[in-house]
């Protein structure tokens, strides 16, 4: 082969393997473009939730109110009736089938909606208002567009009676698409339309946050004094193969660990957010002293030199000079730490985070579920509507994961900008 | 002194080339000065010519010499006995270029010179001459050979110098005292007897660069004086 | 012309990398405010010796020394010495210059920082002023002190570097071959500065270059294989040395 040919040939080579990385960064494009897509049109809808408009007249007497009552008075009454008859009042009928039918088409809780409406808004009793109620989930699911109309009735959630009264109230305009607020507000529930992530969410923030300040001063001073001060003999040998090794450890034994010692021995509270965070505390501690140490190991040994040079004690100069270098480093891994964190499910299954959870948790010894667990219990309903709330709890995991990683960027940007 | 060559081999082959040229020019000088001294002794005419073209040669040596220095100490930047080397050949070169000026001076004062010289002062010249002519092969013998001793030698041996001089002089003072009419030869000879003592000088201090080159010490003493010549 | 008070002395110096021995009794008197230079070919260990000065050898676990080393008559490894009051003593510029990642005034103003040295803002203000004026660097500085270190040119870097050993007020300045990373002017603006700093402080510099050595010390020391062969006069030593070895090292005979 000449020269030529020879350089010719490398040539191509390199075209080839510059093409070739191109397909694949083609290819990963196309398969990230197709999950956002799936998940992004299957989870928008749950954003929205269905009203029908209602008039309400907030009637003194059948809510059996004394005269100025009292706000106690309000909370306590009795809006069944009220709510009823405010119903019926859509379809003008006394047929009390059609009745039974009427009230199918709204939530379970269209009478704590009325309730709620009053409590705000106490000068209106013995006054009529438009409410938007929020409809049942099959309603919800039919105005979606997501139910079949055209199979046989007996194999329909909503029978065909029921699609004349959604046709007409559709005509009259009562039906809309308003903002799902119950979805942030919301614990789990039965009811896919009164469903949401508010407790898993929280749930979730919690257990974050108690393993970030759980396992982060830990785990940065442990890999300063290891890295920096611990005696170089098998004994830190020994320590630091444990360490790696235990970063590889499959997230579930640290549930058995959780279990075991946290549940079991010490007794904490079942399915809390504090036993989860300290669950992901200590498996997150691996995997932030890892990239501590490898940040502190970096760290040039002139900058070290010049520090003592200039009469630093050996603290001193890990402390001032060694740790703020590291810094970059080791605040990405602690940030991709505590996504990963974010989104483990296998040990908080074993803890318990995937009760059944219907109240918001108002601190970390509340039970409460997390945001993976809860992708996971929706995502075994038969119900339509949990379809499009699981792809929605998936967006909103990935949000929080994409931002985390965006500070973590930004962190790591910004003070590798000042050390240089 | 040393056993090793230098690593680079080019530096090698530059101070030996240093230390050959002037062995070169040394040996050019000697035959100078011993050419110019027949010359005077035998009143030879003829070779005067040859000897007065062949200084051209001392001097091209001369310049050689100041060249090959100035690249060393450029490119060299030479340290310890190197330094001492180098310097030393500038400065024997020097003393070397005036003992063949010396020289050719001589040869040239042999033309109005006559033939019938008295024997006494022709001997005193020659005893002279052979002294300075040895003092100058011992000299030259010291620097290639190292030699402390024999740099000693010639040292001291400036005092012979002296006196013999003083003795030639005293014979060309009688030769003139005889008759008026010899006045222009005496002056010629006088001439020829300085040249001597002053070549005997410029040996003394090439034996004194020597001695530094080796000791690494400049010689301490005055040097030894014979008697006085300022007649 | 009267020889200086001696400011530092090894006896019997001995330094062991585990079973290695790099430097073997070594004896040697550095005098006060003069400019003592150490050559040798490498791994002779001239650096080690200076890296005992200010025990910068301590961190090296497996380095042990036997012998003594005394400044101003005291044995500097005694229990008693606290490693960190000697190096605000003994000063130490590298071979690659090292700024902290810092702004300039920061670099200068950690060691009086960590010393206690000054007591308000004004008085580390004038410290570092004047750190940054002896170094021969305070005109090119003056108007950027917020700006990092590691954007000045590698001359200037190193002259930081002198500043900032200046700023704890050192007695002894150790430098390890402080210019064999710079270009011939920031070599020379170094070596100017040598020479005015000798005037205050006691500095050993070691150096490969015997030309630097003898342009900018008065006193010099060769090691050979860690054995401290031959030491005088600067002047002595590159006209007429009196070991073999010496002649041999620096015309350039053996490496």
């Amino acid at each position: 082969m000449t020269k030529d040919q020879r350089i010719k040939k490398r040539h191509r080579a390199e075209a080839r393997f510059k093409l070739y990385g191109l397909l694949s960064i083609i290819l990963a494009l196309t398969f990230v473009g197709f999950l956002v897509f799936t998940i992004f049109s299957k989870g928008s809808d749950a954003f929205s939730k269905t009203t029908i408009k209602v008039n309400v007249s907030f009637n003194a007497e059948i809510l059996s109110l004394p005269s100025n009552p009292s706000l106690e008075d309000i909370q306590d009454a009795d809006y069944y009736d009220l709510a009823l008859e405010s119903i019926n009042k859509l379809l003008l009928t006394s047929n009390p089938d059609d009745e039974k039918l009427l009230k199918k088409l709204f939530s379970p809780d269209f009478d704590l909606e009325i309730k709620n409406y009053l409590v705000k808004n106490p000068d209106l009793i013995n006054q009529t208002q438009d409410i938007n109620l929020t409809s049942s989930d099959d309603i919800d699911q039919l105005f979606k567009g997501n139910f079949p109309r055209d199979i046989p009735e007996d194999r329909r959630q909503v029978n065909d009676r029921q699609l004349e009264i959604f046709d007409e109230l559709v005509a009259q305009d009562k039906i809309q698409k308003k903002f799902n607020n119950y979805f942030f507000t919301n614990g789990d529930s039965r009811d896919p339309e009164l469903a949401g992530i508010g407790a898993s969410l929280l749930g979730s923030f919690f257990s974050v946050v108690i393993c970030l300040i759980l396992s982060f001063p830990i785990a940065i001073l442990a890999s300063i004094y290891l890295e920096e001060f611990a005696p170089k003999n098998k004994i830190t040998d020994f320590i630091e193969i444990n360490i790696n090794n235990l970063a590889a450890v499959p997230s579930i034994v640290y549930g058995l660990l959780g279990l075991g010692i946290l549940l079991g021995f010490m007794n904490f509270p079942r399915s809390t957010p504090l036993v989860a965070g300290i669950t992901l505390a200590l498996m997150t501690l691996p995997r932030i002293i890892i990239p501590c140490r490898a940040s502190l190991k970096a760290v040039p040994p002139s900058i070290r030199e010049g520090a003592l040079a200039v009469g630093a004690s050996k603290f001193q100069s890990v402390f001032h000079h060694v740790v703020p270098l590291s810094l970059p480093g080791t605040l990405s891994g602690t940030i991709i730490g505590l996504a990963q964190a974010l989104g483990e499910t296998a040990p908080l299954i074993l803890i318990g985070m995937v009760a059944f959870v219907v109240d918001i948790p108002g601190s970390p010894i509340d039970p409460a579920s997390s945001l993976p667990a809860q992708v996971y219990l929706w995502s075994e309903s038969a119900e339509r509507g949990f379809v499009e709330k699981t792809s929605a709890t998936i967006m909103i995991l990935l949000t929080f994961l994409i931002v985390m990683n965006f500070i973590a960027v930004y962190l790591r940007q910004k003070f590798e900008k000042k050390w240089n | 002194m040393n056993n090793e060559t230098h690593i680079v081999k080019s530096y090698e082959e530059e101070l030996q080339h240093l230390h050959d040229t002037l062995i070169q020019m040394g040996s050019l000088t000697e035959s100078q000065l011993s050419d110019s001294l027949e010359a005077v002794i035998k009143v030879d005419k003829e070779s005067t010519d040859k000897i007065i073209k062949s200084d051209e040669k001392v001097n091209k040596f001369r310049s050689k010499i100041d060249t090959q220095i100035m690249n060393l100490l450029v490119k060299r930047a030479p340290m310890a006995i190197d330094l001492r080397s180098t310097i030393s050949a500038l400065k024997i070169s020097q003393d070397l270029e005036r003992i063949g000026d010396l020289a050719k001076s001589n040869a040239k004062k042999v033309e109005p010179l006559p033939l019938d010289l008295p024997d006494s002062l022709v001997q005193s010249l020659k005893r002279l001459g052979d002294l300075v002519q040895k003092q100058l092969k011992d000299v030259i013998d010291s620097y290639v050979n190292k030699s402390l001793d024999k740099s000693l030698a010639v040292w001291k041996g400036d005092e012979k110098v002296d006196d013999l001089t003083h003795l030639a002089m005293n014979n060309v003072m009688d030769f003139l005292s005889k008759d008026k009419k010899n006045l222009a030869f005496s002056t010629h000879l006088i001439f020829v007897t300085k040249n001597l003592e002053r070549a005997g000088d410029h040996i003394t201090n090439i034996a004194e660069s020597v001695y530094y080159l080796i000791k690494g010490e400049y010689l301490k003493g005055h040097r030894p004086k014979g008697k006085d010549t300022s007649v | 012309m009267k020889e200086r008070k001696i400011k530092i002395k090894t006896e019997n110096l001995e330094v062991y990398y585990g079973e290695k021995q790099a430097l073997f009794d070594v004896n040697l008197e550095i005098h006060e405010k003069e400019v003592t230079a150490l050559i040798g070919p490498s791994g002779c260990g001239k650096s080690t010796f200076i890296r005992c000065i200010n025990r910068m050898n301590d961190v090296i676990d497996i380095c042990k020394i036997k012998g003594s080393i005394e400044i101003d008559g005291k044995n500097i490894n005694h229990k008693s010495i606290d490693v960190v009051r000697l190096r605000e003593k003994v000063g130490m510029v590298f071979q690659k210059p090292n700024p902290f990642p810092k702004s300039i005034y920061d670099n200068i103003a950690y060691g009086p920082k960590i010393h206690g040295i000054t007591k308000n803002k004004g008085e580390l203000d004038n410290l570092i002023e004047n750190s940054l004026r002896k170094a021969a660097l305070w005109n090119e500085v003056k108007d950027r002190l917020h700006e990092p270190g590691t954007s000045l040119s590698g001359g200037q870097q190193q002259r930081l570097c002198i500043a900032r050993a200046i700023s704890v007020n050192p007695e002894i300045i150790l430098m390890d071959e402080p210019c064999s990373a710079l270009d011939p002017i920031a070599t020379a603006k170094i070596e100017e500065l040598i020479d005015e700093l000798r005037e205050t402080y006691t500095i050993i510099i070691v150096t490969h270059s015997m030309a630097q050595a003898v342009r900018v010390s008065q006193k010099t020391g060769f090691f050979h294989l860690g054995k401290l062969i031959e030491f005088g006069t600067t002047e002595k030593m590159f006209k007429n040395p009196s070991n073999n070895m010496t002649q041999d090292y620096i015309t350039g005979r053996f490496g």
